[in-house]
């Protein structure tokens, strides 16, 4: 009969030992910031372009951390979506927008038609337009997210959002194999 | 036991890993000297061939003589371009590249005159012992204005090469030429080999190593006599020196598999040789590096091999830098028809060229034309058996199929896990699939997604950057703005005076007064909105006024059209310009408000037939907008006359 009361007591020992243990090193090793928010923003592509409803990639990170739905984000497209899903621990759902097949676009201002009202300078998520009051802007195009973000607010329609042009730095390889048949009438090496 | 040096200096060869025997096909165009070619009609330079930032230095008709250099630049792997010829620059556009792409590529495009004037800075070759007492970075100067890139295919800087951070003991030279057909390196070593040898003993002279070792390849019996002779006749010390028989095997001629072969020793993954003390150098390269210092004569011809069954002419030739493919092809009698592949590079490792108008580069060897018995038939892709014939020729030591699984299923973390990186491109696990995979195609698609995705990566991170700094901006705008106006109000505060103060509580009172009085006398406030109204009369009738005002000195300025006419002219264009403006404007908010229409009542149909009609208004006032500016301009003219 002793033993079962040794074997409680000492068990309680045990767990009230580790459960102080355990309460300190959380105290002592606290983290501040939420880890899962800075993972689900890593995930996101940050163009900064709204589409979720939030201002920015990080407030809709921290949304999904907070039980937001995970297919907000049009620029990601599906792949986007799922990794989200499996960061957050949800299923994945079909995205809210229509996905077409994401072509990585740059907004340009056709210049001569620009009257310099600054409207898209300050719809620009991030500062990639260049311009002055009553002067003509222009697209900083490799800062440019293609966040859709300044064709609505200009009044007289100059943005067009232009697909990136291949070249031969970012151009991808394609699957065009050449075939050479073996030759057996030369000497072999 | 032998040290390291001690095992070269007697000639031993350590084994090569993987590596395959294909036929080699060397005697197609081995067998006749190196020969020119008649001038072509046009050469075409790529601009941005090494090193991107170079600024084009020549326009459009401008002349130019032959070995001239035609670009500007600062980065310190910045090669110039040199023109190839003498003559005149006829366009700057976009051409067809020489790139498995085929994608177009900004082109300078130069006509020859016929007389190849050369460059005055071009002069009779000196001496070697004319140069000893240049310095080593008078001699890398030298070697970095005539342009020079590794000429065995990889096109690096040799400036950049030359001028390693760490001592070199042992110098290679790679005269291995191991793919199938080619056979450029075989006969310049054929016929320059004291140049050759002075351009080693150049880079002798600039790295000092213990050791040098010139690598041929064993089918190449004729230049190792004569690479032999030329040595011992050579200003190279007879100590340290030595020409290497290595046997033939595919792909030797790799820089880390001949590093392998030579020294036994394996260059790490993700380093360069030079950390081992280990530098390999083209022989090709050397006798540019000749030219470039003793003569100050830029890499503007190399010697390409134009071969396979399609030409009756196959052989070597000096080429200069930017002949269109085309004309070599007219000029070696090509016997193909139109859609026979023309290959850059050899077969193994080459590609297949999408537009024979593209010039040709410092990095092409060989120029291949294979016919239909040599090409085999476009061969079904059969699935992997897992025979592991790829992973015994690899000669990287890599896992092929392992590589092919996860890069067919765009798994390419678990790729790069596998070392995708270190892979050559030989081609030695797609020669020997039995399935017929074309398993380095599969590598070349993996590894061009993982650049691009890494691109991604950096341009998002930039843009979290540049989104977090001016949501920063836009607060401290704030804040300052705020801080501004607190400080004026204070300011203000502090400047009244007390009457001023005692006005302003006199004021405040009698706004109470008349606020407590308001709600009770219902005609008081009827009354101040009597006010009110007259008020609105009284500004429309301002701007009104204001308005004919504006006319009339629109009509005098008009009158004055007699006597000036530009500014006029101007001011109407402005008008027009934003009528114009407007009307745009005007078109996207009728755009706006009838999608809106539409979405509100989409049965509708007048509103959808509205939006054209709209759209016309528009238009229509744009174009009038025109026609005014046009009939100002038409009296003006009338006036003139």
């Amino acid at each position: 009969m002793s033993g079962i009361f040794i074997a409680i007591v000492l068990l309680t020992v045990l767990a009230l030992i580790f459960g102080i243990l355990l309460g300190v090193a959380a105290e002592k090793f606290k983290v501040e910031a939420d880890p899962l928010v800075d993972q689900l923003e890593a995930l996101l592509p940050q163009t900064q372009c709204g589409q979720c409803g939030y201002p920015g990639c990080r407030p809709y990170a921290e949304a999904i951390a907070n039980g937001e739905k995970i297919n907000k984000c049009p620029p990601g497209g599906t792949a986007t979506m799922e990794k989200l899903a499996d960061m957050a621990g949800v299923d994945p759902e079909p995205l809210t927008a229509s996905a077409e097949i994401q072509i990585k676009k740059v907004a340009y201002i056709r210049e001569d038609e620009c009257i310099g009202c600054t409207k898209c300078i300050q719809a620009c998520p991030v500062d990639a337009i260049l311009g002055a009051g009553k002067l003509m802007h222009t697209v900083i195009t490799d800062y440019c997210t293609g966040c859709d973000l300044c064709v609505a607010p200009c009044p007289v329609d100059c943005i067009d959002m232009l697909p990136i042009i291949p070249t031969v730095k970012n151009w991808d390889w394609k699957l065009n194999a050449i075939p050479v048949q073996m030759l057996e009438e030369d000497t072999k090496c | 036991m032998l040290t390291l040096l001690e095992q070269i200096d007697q000639g031993t060869l350590w084994g090569a890993i993987g590596g395959i025997h294909p036929p080699e096909r060397k005697r197609l165009s081995n067998t006749s000297e190196i020969s020119f070619l008649p001038l072509a009609d046009e050469y075409v330079l790529p601009l941005p061939q090494v090193g991107d930032n170079a600024v084009l230095t020549v326009t459009i008709g401008d002349y130019v003589t032959k070995g001239e250099e035609i670009t500007n630049g600062e980065h310190f792997g910045y090669l110039p371009v040199h023109s190839p010829i003498s003559g005149h620059v006829t366009h700057i556009e976009q051409r067809p590249s020489n790139h498995p792409s085929g994608l177009p590529q900004l082109s300078c495009v130069i006509r020859p005159d016929g007389l190849n004037t050369l460059s005055e800075n071009i002069h009779p070759k000196l001496a070697l012992k004319d140069i000893e007492n240049l310095s080593n970075q008078d001699m890398l100067g030298k070697i970095q204005h005539a342009g020079i890139a590794g000429l065995g295919g990889a096109a690096f800087p040799s400036h950049i090469k030359l001028n390693p951070a760490s001592d070199i003991e042992l110098l290679i030279i790679n005269a291995i030429e191991c793919e199938p057909y080619i056979t450029s390196d075989d006969m310049i070593m054929r016929e320059q080999s004291d140049a050759i040898m002075q351009g080693i003993a150049i880079i002798y002279q600039l790295l000092t190593p213990k050791r040098l070792i010139i690598a041929i390849e064993d089918n190449k019996p004729q230049a190792i006599d004569i690479m032999q002779q030329a040595l011992s006749r050579s200003v190279l010390p007879k100590e340290g020196v030595r020409i290497t028989s290595v046997p033939t095997l595919y792909p030797s001629g790799g820089e880390k598999q001949l590093i392998q072969i030579v020294t036994g020793q394996e260059v790490p993954s993700g380093a360069i040789p030079a950390q081992l003390g280990i530098l390999v150098q083209n022989v090709a390269t050397c006798y540019a590096i000749q030219d470039a210092v003793l003569r100050n004569y830029p890499l503007i011809d190399r010697v390409v091999t134009i071969t396979g069954n399609n030409v009756s002419k196959p052989g070597n030739y000096w080429v200069p830098i930017g002949t269109p493919i085309s004309h070599l092809l007219s000029h070696t009698h090509f016997t193909g028809n139109a859609t026979d592949k023309v290959i850059i590079g050899g077969p193994m490792m080459g590609y297949a060229l999408y537009n024979d108008s593209a010039p040709t580069l410092k990095g092409t060897n060989c120029v291949l034309l294979p016919n239909e018995t040599e090409m085999a038939p476009e061969q079904k892709e059969l699935p992997c058996i897992r025979c592991g014939e790829c992973a015994l020729v690899c000669p990287a030591q890599l896992l092929p199929q392992q590589l092919f699984w996860h890069s067919k299923a765009k798994e390419y973390d678990k790729a790069l896990n596998y070392n995708l990186n270190d892979c050559i491109e030989c081609g030695c696990c797609t020669y020997v699939c039995p399935s017929n995979i074309p398993l380095v195609e599969y590598y070349r698609v993996a590894k061009s997604a993982v650049k691009s995705k890494i691109e991604e990566k950096k341009q998002a991170e930039l843009a979290k950057l540049r989104f977090e700094l001016r949501i920063q901006r836009l607060e401290d705008e704030k804040s300052a703005r705020e801080a501004k106006q607190k400080e004026g109000a204070d300011r203000r505060k502090t400047n009244m005076s007390g009457t001023d103060q005692n006005a302003v509580a006199l004021a405040m009172a009698r706004i109470q007064a008349k606020k407590a009085v308001k709600p009770t006398d219902s005609e008081a406030t009827s009354l101040s909105s009597d006010h009110k109204n007259d008020a609105i009369a009284a500004a429309f009738a301002r701007a009104k006024a204001k308005k004919a005002a504006l006319n009339a000195r629109i009509t005098g300025s008009e009158e004055a059209v007699t006597k000036d006419a530009t500014p006029i002219t101007a001011a109407d264009d402005r008008h027009a310009k934003i009528a114009a403006a407007v009307a745009r404007a005007k078109t996207k908010k009728a755009a706006l408000n009838a999608t809106k229409q539409i979405s509100e009542e989409p049965v509708a149909n007048e509103t959808t037939s509205l939006t054209p009609v709209d759209n016309k208004q528009t238009r229509i006032a744009a174009t009038i907008a025109k026609a005014k500016a046009k009939k100002a301009q038409a009296k003006l003219d009338n006036d003139k006359d």
